[in-house]
């Protein structure tokens, strides 16, 4: 190919800042509201189901697998969360995986959950967007949506989060940052069955063929 | 759970096609049967309201307490309201609240705390509007154990509320 480096590496940048492929520029964000409710004292627009793909709905599946019912399984190739339920069945959600998600993998456990948590950007993040704020407080328009499930290993923080999201069209894709992305009103749903001490095994991202 | 495997192998079949297709490639390299990794089980999404299966994915089914307590906490309040609202809006269905535990103890000690929980769950149903003709508990103490292993990452499924749907009347 013709493209110099300088190109090559400004192209990939574009790409890493963009939202989900699939998606790209053209998306009408408003379509994928509809409505509002209020939660905890939050008001925040609800999720037009209509509009995400029936693959990432929030649904019955089977499941095969060592891993034990009560278990959640987050599988960052393919975009999907499981929690695993007995006889080989699981409740599976569609999520979006950010630059964060890919880089950690194996056993965890949620020590810690959050309502309408509060967000402080990575440090790494805050180099590539520097407008961000250092600290942003719950609620609506915080990119972690509704609730937060923290996962720790050993009594230390991993960094690593399911979240809920203020982009619901990105789910089913990678994202540029943040790290596991569910719509809200399936993160709703999950930490309502996530107890404290809830095993979370992360597969290993494998890179996509 | 075994109505929902075979309702899924009737349904299922016809569904199996289009899951895989729109899960991409990411499916190729699995084989074309139901009993795989993400074959539905049940209805997908289009969930019918009112369902035993609309009560398990949108209201939940499980509550869960703290070691050695049979308190209810908010997290648990919100399933629980959300069950006694699905109740008052299908009133053919009846419950049977189980409870369980797995605490440190004998064995007679977990069956009393699980009938505890059972009976507390049972009572905050019935402050939120259902009829306790249409309730009934029962206790299972440390047996059937979701996850069987010496720390929380079992002990916080185990310890736990299942409200099933029992009893409803036609389809």
């Amino acid at each position: 190919m013709a493209m110099d480096r300088r190109q090559f590496l400004a192209g990939a940048g574009a790409l890493v800042a963009a939202p989900t492929g699939a998606f790209a520029q053209d998306v009408n964000e408003a379509a994928f509201f509809k409505g509002s409710a209020t939660d905890n004292g939050v008001t925040f627009r609800r999720t037009n189901l209509q509009k995400i793909d029936k693959v990432w709905r929030r649904q019955l599946v089977k499941y095969k697998s060592e891993e034990a019912p009560g278990t959640i399984v987050v599988d960052t190739r393919n975009n999907f969360l499981y929690v695993i339920f007995e006889n080989h069945t699981a409740l599976r959600y569609g999520v979006g995986v950010g630059k964060e998600g890919f880089q950690w993998f194996g056993r965890a456990r949620i020590d810690r959950k959050a309502i309408w948590p509060q967000w402080v950007p990575p440090p790494e993040m805050l180099l590539r967007r520097p407008e961000l704020p250092k600290f942003m407080a719950g609620g609506a328009d915080n990119p972690l949506g509704p609730r937060a499930l923290y996962l720790y290993r050993d009594g230390r923080d991993l960094g690593y989060r399911l979240h809920g999201t203020t982009e619901p069209w990105s789910i089913g894709g990678d994202v540029s940052s943040g790290c596991i992305r569910l719509l809200n009103e399936d993160v709703m749903d999950l930490y309502q069955r996530s107890p404290v001490g809830t095993l979370v095994l992360v597969l290993e991202h494998i890179n996509r063929g | 759970m075994a109505y929902l495997a075979a309702r899924g192998l009737r349904g299922g079949m016809m569904a199996i096609g289009l899951v895989l297709a729109l899960a991409g490639c990411s499916t190729m390299e699995k084989v074309a049967s139901p009993d795989v990794t993400d074959a539905p089980v049940g209805a997908g999404v289009d969930i019918p309201a009112g369902s035993n299966e609309d009560f398990i994915v949108n209201v939940g089914r499980r509550i869960y307490f703290t070691e050695k307590s049979a308190e209810l906490n908010d997290t648990a309040r919100v399933t629980l309201d959300k069950q006694a609202e699905f109740l008052a809006q299908y009133p053919q269905w009846k419950i049977k609240v189980e409870g369980f535990a797995d605490e440190p103890g004998t064995a007679e000690f977990n069956m009393q705390l699980s009938q505890k929980r059972a009976e507390v769950t049972r009572a905050y149903l019935i402050s939120k509007g259902v009829a306790p003709i249409r309730t009934r508990i029962k206790a299972f103490g440390n047996t059937e154990l979701v996850k069987k292993c010496a720390d929380v990452t079992c002990y916080s499924q185990n310890r736990r509320a299942v409200i099933v749907l029992e009893g409803r009347s036609g389809a």
